[in-house]
């Protein structure tokens, strides 16, 4: 399943309907440790800026791509759980989120930003666009596919 | 000279060096491993089945060598019959590399700065699941002395 503007302007599917309502941007959801956003945005200022960091030619991880990971992580703060960092060695980082019920990975890179979400025997949910565009509607989903609640029964609002 | 075959069998194990840190963080390999530097669709691998577990301990310290802050600490072990399976392809690469050097391409050139294609992503996760971490029990030791990394066994290591 593929993420455009108009899926989200339509009807959510109704698998997806026991999801929640985005707390405001200044409040962080309650179970969101506060410490492991620290953690997330250290990794990004700590990301490497030397060039062949891993042995095999690596890129360095550019300042206009932390930049836009740390807004990210800013938003992402508001919606889900703080994503384990991972430097590519194409110079992009990449948040990823590994729980019991699938697997997300968020990549973040100068301009572009690519995305998907999967549950373990479910259909993936993918979505490229701006990095500097992101909304908190990618962290609803990884909630809600990654870290279900089973008494939550609210409404997804996205705005990606 | 290079007595190798140059056709790369599914019975192959390829090993990639595995970086503390870097490729290999709270106990469990990183999505990184299998992915190339930016305008490259491949990543670099070493045809364990020919150049044996002594030789790829050597030229995995050597890459190592470079940045000793995130030293070597063993291999990610993969069939070629399971690279392949995911779609990717695995490639004899020796001229202007070494003879054991070879290639998994997948296909789908990533750019430099910019995001895979979530295609990609999935791809590399689900390699990522068939690949087999051995950690070496000795790195700074010269020869290997861990367990034995093909899958299965062929020739004496």
């Amino acid at each position: 399943m593929k993420i455009t503007n108009s899926f989200f302007n339509d009807a959510v599917p109704a698998h997806f309907q026991t999801t929640y309502i985005m707390p405001l941007r200044s409040v962080t959801r309650v179970g969101y440790a506060f410490a492991e956003f620290e953690s997330a945005r250290s990794a990004i200022r700590r990301a490497f800026s030397q060039p062949n960091w891993d042995g095999y030619g690596a890129l360095p991880i550019g300042e206009e791509t932390k930049k836009n990971a740390h807004g990210v992580l800013s938003i992402l703060e508001n919606s889900t759980c703080a994503p384990e960092i991972v430097p590519n060695p194409n110079g992009t980082l990449s948040f990823e989120w590994e729980t019991a019920h699938g697997f997300g990975q968020l990549e973040i890179g100068r301009t572009r930003c690519s995305f998907y979400v999967k549950r373990h025997g479910g259909r993936a949910i993918t979505y490229e666009g701006s990095a500097g565009e992101v909304g908190g509607a990618l962290g609803a989903y990884v909630d809600v596919l990654l870290y279900p609640k089973p008494s939550q029964a609210l409404v997804l609002r996205a705005d990606v | 000279m290079c007595d190798i075959p140059v056709a790369v069998a599914d019975e192959e194990t390829v090993v990639r060096v595995v970086l503390n840190e870097i490729h290999w963080k709270k106990g469990k390999l990183r999505t990184n491993l299998f992915r190339g530097p930016g305008g490259k669709d491949e990543v670099s691998v070493m045809r364990h089945a020919h150049m044996k577990s002594d030789a790829c301990k050597a030229k995995a310290k050597e890459i190592a060598s470079g940045n000793p802050k995130f030293p070597y600490v063993g291999f990610a072990a993969i069939t070629v019959e399971s690279v392949r399976n995911t779609g990717s392809e695995c490639h004899d690469s020796r001229e202007g590399n070494y003879c054991g050097h070879a290639h998994i391409s997948h296909g789908i050139p990533v750019p430099e700065n910019e995001p895979a294609p979530p295609e990609l992503t999935m791809r590399i996760k689900e390699l990522l699941q068939r690949a087999r971490l051995i950690l070496d029990p000795a790195p700074d030791v010269q020869t290997w002395t861990g367990e034995q990394i093909e899958t299965p066994p062929l020739a004496n290591d």
